[in-house]
This record gives structure tokens, C-alpha cells and sequence, in this order.
């Protein structure tokens, strides 16, 4: 009777507990989900860096639209092919990084071309545009507009 | 043994994982939130000076204009003074009911900047807050009640040349962990009406 006391008793005592097995599933389960939430989190702050560069292509070229609209109207058409810079979110220069092969090395680039004539009068189409190497993949951004003589 | 062996890093390794994932998702949240407030006053702010009367800028006089005999005290209003930064503006813009008609114009829009009580204007952290002369960015529409535009404001300056306004505005929030959140924007803004 002692003696089949004890085999039970040994019988429990290697079922109790986790084994092994269980606990290389539940390792393998946490390791998934830790991997699942990191590669969240590394995708969510490289969208907010993405989404950063565009609002800062998109602010530069509409402050230098702007700019380009109180310079003298008769230089405008000069300004086709000139670059602008982006500035960073501090307004600190160089907040963008240009493209290989730019030569001018600056980000932004302004497109002038004429978009009617009548008469003296001649009405422009201004293009801002900022090409940049962004940290997701390279990006672009373009602000057009119509400029004409002002009163 | 073994289990604890291997449970116990493992579960170092969740609870780290977890606050750094935890860590990261709030300063994404509290910068993204800060750039989204700059950004609505921003536009707010554009969007009136767009549409304003360039002849109706004015700034409050400093110092320096009563030397130049632009003013007869200081804190008096004085038409605008070029090139010359500068902390509050009062302005006038076509109030737009009617297309085209510029000469309708809104009630005054006086903006103005005070610094928070424990700072001055130093370029330092007097209170030890963290944020640099920050204050309260004010509107008063035609003279009347201070409405606040934004609190934590590190800078709001603004320089006129010609029809041209560039503009300067930094904002600054703590967080509960003291992390300061910085973001500023400089907005040039050609004036539509003279």
C-alpha cells in the first residue's frame, strides 16, 4: 500500500508544473508579440518623420511663394530655375536633405512660365518645388500658383 | 530552476520592451500634438494677415521710438516700424463678405505677448521650468477682453518689410518625465491690400 502510495505520489509530482515544451511555446508567443509591437512603434515614428518632411517641403514652398510675391513683379521671370532652401522645424537651415545629383545643393526650386499674355500684361505660373531624401523613401512636394501684375 | 532561469530575463526583457515601446508611442503623441497646435495658429494667424490692411499695422512703442521721436511714451500704439523685430501687432483686414471688396475691414485684432510671471526676457530658464521665456500669446478683437491664443510660448516676433511679414513663433510643452517639446515656425505672409 506504501509502496503504490508512492507512485502515485511520484506520478503527480511530474505533472505538476511547466514543462519544457510549454514553456519554449510561451517564450515563442512572447517573442512575437514584443517583435509585433517594436516593429509597430519603429514603422509609427518613421510615418511621423515622413509626415514631418511634407509639412516642411509644404511650409518652405509656401513661404517662398509668398516671398516671391513681394519681390519686384519685372524679376519674377528670372527666378525660373532658382533653388530655396527647407528649413528644419527649429527654422534652423538644411531641415531637409537635397537629392543625389543636385547641384545646387538646395532642396527647393522655383518653375516660372508664362501662362498668358494680353496685351503688356503677362500672367506667370510659379511652381514651388522641393525634392528631397527622406527618411522613408525620397520625396517631393509642388505648390503652384498664378502670378500677375500687382496694383 | 531552468524556468526561472529563463523566465526571469524574459520577463526583464517584456516590462523593458514594454516601457520603451510606451515611451516612444508618448513623445511621438506629445510632439506630434505640439506641432498640431502650431500649426492651427499658424493658420489662424495667416489666414488674417493675408487678408490685412498693411496701413493698418501697428505696433506698441518701445524705447528705442521714443528716442527716435516715433512715439511720446512707451506702450503707445505707432504705425509699424520696419525691420525691426517686434512682440505685438494690432491690424485691421478686409472682412471678405463681399468678393473683392477690400475696403470693408474687420474690427481691430490687437496680438500681443506677455511673459509668464517668474521670467524675463533673457533668453534663459529663470522660473527652472525647462522652457525659456515663455509667456501667453493674447488676441483683443476692436480693444475688448484678452482671449488666450496660446500658453507656452517661447517667442512671437514679427518683422515688416514692405507688403512682406515674416513672422516667428516657437511653443514648448513639458511633459510629466520634464521632456520639453520644442517646435517654431517662421511663416512669411505678403499683406493682399494696402
Amino acid at each position: 500500500m506504501t509502496a503504490k502510495s508512492r507512485q502515485v505520489r511520484t506520478f503527480d509530482d511530474r505533472e505538476s508544473g511547466a514543462s519544457l515544451t510549454e514553456l519554449m511555446i510561451g517564450l515563442l508567443v512572447c517573442v512575437l508579440v514584443i517583435g509585433a509591437a517594436l516593429s509597430m512603434t519603429v514603422h509609427q515614428s518613421r510615418l511621423r518623420k515622413a509626415d514631418r518632411e511634407v509639412d516642411l517641403a509644404s511650409r518652405a514652398c509656401r513661404d517662398n511663394l509668398e516671398e516671391l510675391r513681394s519681390v519686384d513683379f519685372a524679376t519674377i521671370a528670372s527666378m525660373d530655375g532658382v533653388g530655396f532652401d527647407v528649413p528644419g522645424p527649429d527654422g534652423q537651415p538644411g531641415g531637409l536633405t537635397p537629392i543625389a545629383g543636385d547641384t545646387d545643393g538646395l532642396v527647393g526650386e522655383f518653375s516660372v512660365v508664362v501662362d498668358q499674355t494680353t496685351g503688356s500684361a503677362t500672367l506667370y505660373r510659379v511652381t514651388a518645388t522641393a525634392r528631397w531624401t527622406g527618411s522613408v523613401s525620397n520625396g517631393s512636394f509642388s505648390l503652384t500658383t498664378l502670378m500677375g501684375p500687382r496694383l | 530552476m531552468i524556468v526561472s532561469l529563463v523566465c526571469v530575463p524574459l520577463l526583464l526583457g517584456v516590462i523593458s520592451t514594454t516601457t520603451k515601446v510606451a515611451d516612444t508611442v508618448t513623445v511621438n503623441d506629445q510632439s506630434s500634438e505640439n506641432e498640431q497646435s502650431l500649426g492651427v495658429i499658424v493658420e489662424r494667424l495667416v489666414k488674417e494677415l493675408r487678408a490685412g490692411h498693411r496701413a493698418s499695422f501697428s505696433t506698441k512703442a518701445i524705447a528705442d521710438d521714443v528716442t527716435a521721436m516715433r512715439a511720446s511714451a512707451i506702450g503707445e500704439w505707432i504705425p509699424a516700424v520696419e525691420a525691426t523685430p517686434r512682440k505685438n501687432l494690432r491690424f485691421t483686414s478686409a472682412e471678405g463678405k463681399i468678393s473683392m471688396n477690400a475696403v470693408l475691414a474687420t474690427d481691430t485684432r490687437e496680438y500681443d505677448y506677455f511673459l509668464d510671471a517668474g521670467e524675463s526676457d533673457n533668453g534663459m530658464d529663470d522660473d527652472g521650468d525647462g522652457m525659456i521665456d515663455e509667456g501667453t500669446l493674447i488676441l483683443r478683437r476692436a480693444g475688448g477682453p484678452a482671449l488666450t491664443v496660446a500658453r507656452g510660448v517661447e517667442a512671437f516676433e514679427y518683422e515688416v518689410d514692405g507688403r512682406a511679414i515674416r513672422l516667428l513663433i516657437r511653443i514648448a510643452r513639458r511633459d510629466e518625465k520634464g521632456r520639453i517639446y520644442r517646435v517654431s515656425a517662421t511663416p512669411t505672409i505678403f499683406v493682399r491690400n494696402s
